[in-house]
């Protein structure tokens, strides 16, 4: 993985210098929060509902063991016990002390990690595949690329004061893992029609108030002008992007009103000013990138099978949680932190700790975040395969229910966040005790629950998709269907009425039930089926006692 | 008669050092505790609060003060609003929370400043039954 050198070590350091002197000055009333606001948001400081919050970047997904002992040193020390991986492959602490911080900030550093643009109108932490470098089904690592770019965004002049927040996602399967059409640009690595690598290009993605899928603006960028196109794309929305309305201020309603194809033009009529300038990437410095994201030195005789012991559990965790890998004899496995009934993406500090004996121990010291809130130990080998999953048990993180209706998105919701109008983890936790005996028999469904609008439980992109609101000072819940993240990218519709907290999980319930008795069989998913029934016999379900 | 229970309300802010939900309380300090809560009454002494609130907002002991409004239940005072009872009572699955160590009782005091103005009639604002 990427190693930082003189100048990322430097610049980072200098970065909590300013932000230990801001915050005493904030403490000692030298600056007022509406002063402080900005500059603590710019290094992921938020104020939320019970205290501060920590938004620590993990670049993306990356993580080395000694990092993600750090995290579970600063879980320990300076919060309560327990971090919360989100779905933008970050990590979050709930309750770190405004004072504390600064030496957080430190700490990270040690470790090669910051919380630099993980908030603000900026370009925010690139996101990727999961499973990159290690999927089967990938043309190329994509992260050498993600890193190119996060070196590139990393307090970049002209895109600092953005319009509005900005996020990059890059993918290099056919089947897209990172959810690249929800994102303001996202980046679809591939063969081009004369064999060299190259990018199809997605713009105008995004969640939120107002969703919109990305529309593909170019499916042909040749890897050396990625730069020098994604500079073209932010300089015509930072020249004709909204800032008189926070609510109209993202790419997604730029593209939409103007239009992709006008779009489109504007950033080739950009790009051919500045295509062959100081952003042409060299060949020699793709390679140097790619150098440090080269495959583990992998065991070219492993066993050729998965060691199957006599247990149900084993074999449902090696069905359910492990991927198929680029290199034969291994598997890419997926760690769910979704227990029964938990909290999705929480993990303790001794769960950490583990999980990086783990990636030390069989997975060539490499660990990765999943927007969907799990964690992956990328290369296991099939032998190692039992091993894992009894250390996994151990530690209370071994069901086998990745894809499936207990792996669940959910946000913070009104449980911390001090923008979101009814709680997620609730609801999320009581859907999981519902479904998990029937989970096997309902198989491959996304359920995705958001406690506001801002949409960061991507409830517009789940097979099932939860929204929760606020009537009347109670919480409220809308039940939204057909949605999808993947290749496949769909946004999903409201159903009808909400439902209260108890109600909702009643009303899922019945959508699954429905699904049961309509599908064509065991082998028709949740959502090929609602695609070709329609919305009418779930809605029937849910409203016809009404 | 209205059917409507009259609203009351409370101060509530956010702790500048470390982000902890606070009231503002009887002695003019901000407890974390709100059956510690001074009440307001009446538009007026709503006013009251808020004007001790922008003030201790300026002197970076509380950040973002703002009115909540209360129910007196059972001689225990209830926000209306779900977001407010969140704040109050912290998140609903701690219980849950993997690895989750409550802290030890602050040991850092409250921060203290002068005693609210007395109201109208003289006497003190209202605490919380």
């Amino acid at each position: 993985m990427y190693r930082y050198d003189e100048f990322d070590a430097e610049f980072v350091r200098q970065r909590v210098a300013q932000f230990r002197d801001q915050v005493a000055r904030r403490l000692a009333g030298e600056l007022t929060e509406d002063e402080f606001k900005p500059l603590r948001l710019r290094n992921g400081v938020y104020l939320q509902l019970h205290a501060y919050m920590l938004r620590i970047a993990i670049p993306y997904g990356t993580l080395a063991p000694r990092q993600l002992r750090k995290l579970a040193h600063i879980a320990r020390t300076y919060d309560r016990g327990t971090g919360h991986f989100t779905t933008r492959q970050n990590l979050q602490f709930n309750w770190p002390r405004l004072s504390d911080i600064p030496d957080i900030l430190d700490e990270l550093a040690d470790v090669e990690m910051h919380a630099i643009q993980t908030s603000g109108n900026c370009i925010r932490n690139v996101t990727a595949d999961h499973f990159a470098g290690a999927a089967a089904d990938e043309v190329a690592d994509p992260r050498p690329y993600a890193e190119i770019i996060r070196q590139w965004s990393s307090l970049h002049p002209e895109f600092s004061w953005l319009p509005r927040k900005f996020k990059i996602g890059v993918t290099a399967a056919e089947h897209d893992r990172a959810a690249i059409q929800t994102h303001d640009i996202g980046l679809h690595l591939k063969r081009l029609s004369d064999g060299r690598l190259g990018f199809a290009v997605w713009v105008g993605g995004g969640q939120g108030r107002s969703p919109f899928l990305a529309k593909l603006i170019r499916d042909n960028l040749p890897e050396a002008d990625l730069l020098s196109y994604l500079e073209a794309v932010l300089r015509v929305y930072n020249l004709y992007g909204r800032r008189d309305n926070i609510y109209k201020a993202r790419i997604k309603i730029l593209v939409h009103e103007v239009g992709a194809e006008a779009f489109a033009a504007q950033v080739e009529d950009e790009w051919r000013h500045i295509r062959d300038g100081a952003l042409k990437l060299p060949p020699a410095e793709i390679d140097r990138i790619d150098a440090y994201f080269a495959p583990p030195p992998f065991d070219t005789k492993p066993p050729a099978a998965a060691l199957r012991m006599p247990d149900r559990a084993f074999d449902r965790w090696v069905t359910r949680n492990t991927h198929a890998h680029k290199q034969p004899g291994y598997a890419i496995v997926t760690i769910s932190l979704k227990p029964i009934g938990g909290i999705p993406g929480d993990a303790s500090a001794e769960q950490m700790d583990a999980i990086a004996d783990l990636a030390e121990r069989y997975s060539f010291d490499e660990v990765r975040v999943s927007h969907e809130q799990n964690l992956v130990l990328p290369h296991v080998r099939l032998g190692d395969l039992w091993a894992v999953y009894s250390a996994l048990k151990a530690i209370g993180l071994a069901e086998g229910n990745a894809g499936l209706v207990t792996d669940i998105i959910a946000c913070p919701g009104l449980d911390y966040c001090a923008l979101a109008n009814a709680r997620s983890i609730p609801i999320a936790q009581r859907i999981s005790e519902r479904l998990s005996a029937r989970q096997d028999e309902i198989g491959d469904l996304k359920i995705k629950i958001s406690g506001c609008i801002n949409a960061c439980g991507h409830h517009h992109v789940g097979h099932i998709g939860i929204l929760g609101v606020e009537k009347r000072g109670e919480e409220l819940y809308q039940l939204l269907l057909g949605g999808s993240g993947a290749e496949d990218a769909a946004l999903a519709t409201i159903a009808g009425p909400g439902f209260g907290p108890e109600g909702i999980v009643d009303a899922v319930e019945k959508v699954v039930d429905t699904y049961l008795e309509l599908r064509a069989g065991p082998q028709e998913p949740f959502l090929a089926a609602y695609r070709r029934l329609g919305a009418t016999p779930f809605k029937d379900a849910l409203y016809a006692a009404a | 008669m209205s059917k409507r229970t009259p609203s009351i309300s409370v101060l509530t802010a956010n702790r500048l050092h470390d982000g902890i939900v606070v009231f503002l309380g009887a002695e003019g300090d901000w407890v974390e505790d709100i059956e510690g809560a001074l009440v307001a009454r009446s538009p007026e002494e709503a006013q009251e609060l808020q004007a001790q609130g922008a003030c201790d907002a300026a002197s970076n002991l509380v950040v973002e003060p703002y009115l909540a409004e209360v129910r007196e239940i059972g001689g225990r005072l209830v926000p209306v609003r779900q977001r407010e009872r969140v704040r109050v009572d912290g998140p609903s699955i701690l219980g849950d929370v993997p690895g989750y160590v409550a802290p030890a009782p602050s040991a850092r005091a409250a921060p203290r400043r002068n005693p609210l103005p007395a109201n109208e009639e003289g006497a003190p604002l209202t605490e919380a039954a």
